[in-house]
């Protein structure tokens, strides 16, 4: 039997907000999770109550820092507010090169993707509008792990695939 | 991060700069907490990986579920199932940590692009795989041809740092013997 956590560990930065609790939710039977919030109490109440739903205690953790969680794991989320991406995206750069970088923003959010500021990583754009998920990245391999992340969500997905 | 890569590489190569800045773009870096798997059997080995700290552990199961340690990497060393990571062909190994590590790793199609894009580093390569080689072929000739205790004494020789740092059980598998076989020589090489 494979191990939880075996080449799957996916770092959700922003883990409090909305988008990012639903996304744990979602995703924790697949994955292992390491969840990055400022307030850590709250993310707290999030991993006992994912830890409750997938019986699996050790299939997520709270971390308090996003350039460790991102080190140690081979997909990042970043579904914190839009404002606060580009910080963070700088303070990840040096531990992301070639990983697979999730940026959330919703559809009334002004959002500039972070590739830029992450030249070697493979960003892909995730707008939540409602019931559905644009997603928009230029490297296929990790369009499709954006793809297959997001197929245990609820939201329908709509596939573009230039970063704007 | 890269500090002990490129101090590895800079032994046997000369990078500039720019060589420094390009080659870092190839490389994953990635933390891996004791115990925890990179590799395990079935699966394709998908990353050639450098130990920038920490220690891994390749090895075999048998149909019984005994470990069989292939090989054992540490600051410095590089690890793969070479095959399975050349040939896309499912492993028989499993890699895991046995301490906290830090590694770099690279995919193949990586590997590919930067032999191309930093022709230096398809001669590190090539010095890496001639030691390699080397090595294999010593390897054999310890398991085949010498005692028990001669294979302990010539691993204690040539790397100190594998018996102060791996479990006794994990040594005795990687030489063949039984753990309680490798006590006994260990204590007759003590009391002598």
């Amino acid at each position: 039997m494979k191990n939880i956590g075996y080449n799957n560990s996916v770092a959700i930065i922003g883990a409090n907000s909305n988008v990012g609790a639903q996304f744990a939710m979602a995703i924790a039977k697949a994955y292992r999770l390491l969840l990055i919030d400022s307030d850590e109490m709250q993310t707290s109440l999030l991993a006992t109550k994912i830890k409750h739903k997938t019986q699996l205690p050790s299939a997520v953790e709270v971390v308090s820092c996003s350039k460790d969680a991102s080190w140690e794991a081979d997909i990042i989320i970043l579904a914190s507010p839009t404002h606060t991406q580009p910080s963070i995206a700088k303070k990840i750069a040096e531990v992301t090169t070639c990983k697979t970088i999730l940026q959330i923003s919703n559809a009334n959010d002004e959002s500039v993707s972070i590739q830029n500021i992450l030249p070697y990583s493979h960003v892909i754009k995730v707008i939540i509008n409602h019931s559905t998920a644009m997603v928009q990245g230029e490297d296929a391999d990790a369009l499709q792990l954006a793809l297959q992340l997001l197929s245990f969500t609820h939201w329908t997905l709509i596939e573009k695939s230039k970063l704007t | 991060m890269f500090n002990v890569l490129l101090a590895h590489i800079q032994e046997k190569v000369n990078l500039s700069v720019g060589d420094v800045d390009l080659l870092k773009s190839f490389f994953i870096p990635k933390k891996l907490r004791k115990r925890q798997y990179i590799l395990q059997e079935g699966d394709v080995c998908k990353y050639l990986m450098f130990v920038e700290k920490g220690l891994l552990r390749m090895y075999h199961v048998d149909d019984k579920g005994a470990e069989h340690m292939i090989q054992f990497a540490w600051e410095g060393w590089w690890m793969a199932d070479t095959y399975s990571f050349l040939s896309g062909d499912i492993s028989q190994y499993n890699i895991d940590a046995i301490e906290d590590a830090e590694l770099l790793m690279i995919t193949l199609p990586n590997f590919e692009a930067m032999l191309l894009q930093l022709p230096v580093m398809e001669r590190y390569f090539r010095i890496l795989f001639q030691n390699n080689i080397i090595s294999k072929e010593r390897r054999l000739i310890n398991t085949i041809s010498y005692s028990a205790e001669e294979k302990y004494k010539r691993l204690v020789a040539t790397h100190p740092e594998m018996i102060q740092r791996i479990p006794q059980n994990l040594i005795a598998s990687y030489l063949g013997l039984t753990p309680e076989t490798l006590s006994r020589i260990r204590k007759k090489l003590m009391q002598s």
